[in-house]
């Protein structure tokens, strides 16, 4: 499956977690929240692991360098 | 007359058996390295046991050694804990689904490295006036380990057994039937795994006094 269908895929998931109950849809959209959260860092330290650049790994996430160093580098530094 | 001890109205009253299992509980989370105490901890401390409520676990297949079993093997480095699998099971992503991907694709070391690193609840940035919330935890020796949010739940359901049986104190049979009655978390799964019913484990649980 490539990026695109990819995206489109979560979309789909996104536009379900507009379920007409907002205590079902609130609730879903929290956990999705939190679950991106911690995929994003066991996929961030398992790339820095691999030796990929804080670069390689913004431009999959589709953020600056900056950020994401700022939101995993001390925790990768410490586990060095 | 000795006056009645004096408690807070909503004070949880734990027998000593439970309050023992408290203790055992964190020392299996202590001793495994996992970061939290979860249902399953209580489970196996409750399976290990030396009472009639642990001799029903035991009777039906859930033994210590069983259930220390699954817990390792069901180990996710605790990276899918306390999600609200109901809630995005609403919505069509199947949570045990993405962790059965994820354990099969990394391993357990760097799992756990993970897991680590999930941000504690620590109640947000300062000025958050719900910053001072106390998070739901275990000290015992110093030392900290949070409650996973099905063992707060399984305490909750504990007291409402504990009520419905009119009991004066939660006894080990009523904690092991808030702890069955706990639909999230490990506890289900790993009843599901040893091929032990809930149903029956409840029924048997409900005769024991």
């Amino acid at each position: 499956m490539d990026t695109t269908a990819r995206i489109a895929d979560t979309a789909g998931v996104a536009a379900a977690a507009g379920s007409a109950d907002p205590d079902i849809g609130l609730r879903a959209v929290a956990a999705l929240r939190v679950l991106a959260e911690r995929l994003e860092i066991l996929q961030v330290d398992n790339a820095r692991t691999l030796g990929w650049s804080w670069q390689e790994i913004a431009d999959r996430l589709g953020v600056t360098k900056q950020t994401v160093h700022r939101k995993h580098g001390e925790r990768s530094r410490g586990q060095r | 007359m000795t006056p009645a001890p004096r408690q807070r109205p909503g004070a949880l009253r734990l027998s000593a058996e439970v309050r023992a299992a408290h203790r055992a509980a964190f020392e299996h989370a202590f001793r495994l390295g996992h970061p939290y105490v979860g249902g399953e901890h209580f489970l196996l401390a409750l399976a290990g046991a030396d009472d009639p409520a642990a001799a029903v676990l035991r009777a039906h297949g859930v033994t210590p050694e069983r259930v220390e079993e699954q817990v390792v093997l069901l180990w996710d480095g605790g990276l899918f804990r306390d999600l609200d699998g109901s809630a995005l099971a609403a919505i069509g992503v199947d949570v045990d689904a993405v962790r059965a991907r994820v354990t099969g694709a990394f391993d357990a070391d760097t799992l756990a490295r993970a897991g680590q690193r999930v941000p504690r609840d620590d109640g947000g940035p300062w000025w958050d006036p719900r910053r001072h919330r106390v998070e739901p935890g275990m000290h015992i020796n110093g030392m900290f380990l949070p409650l996973t949010r099905d063992a707060v739940q399984s305490v909750r359901q504990a007291r409402l057994e504990e009520q419905a049986r009119h009991d004066t104190q939660i006894g080990a049979a009523a904690f092991a039937l808030g702890l069955l009655s706990v639909t999230d978390g490990l506890v289900p799964k790993v009843l599901a795994a040893l091929g032990v019913s809930p149903q029956a484990l409840r029924s048997a649980l409900a005769a024991v006094g």
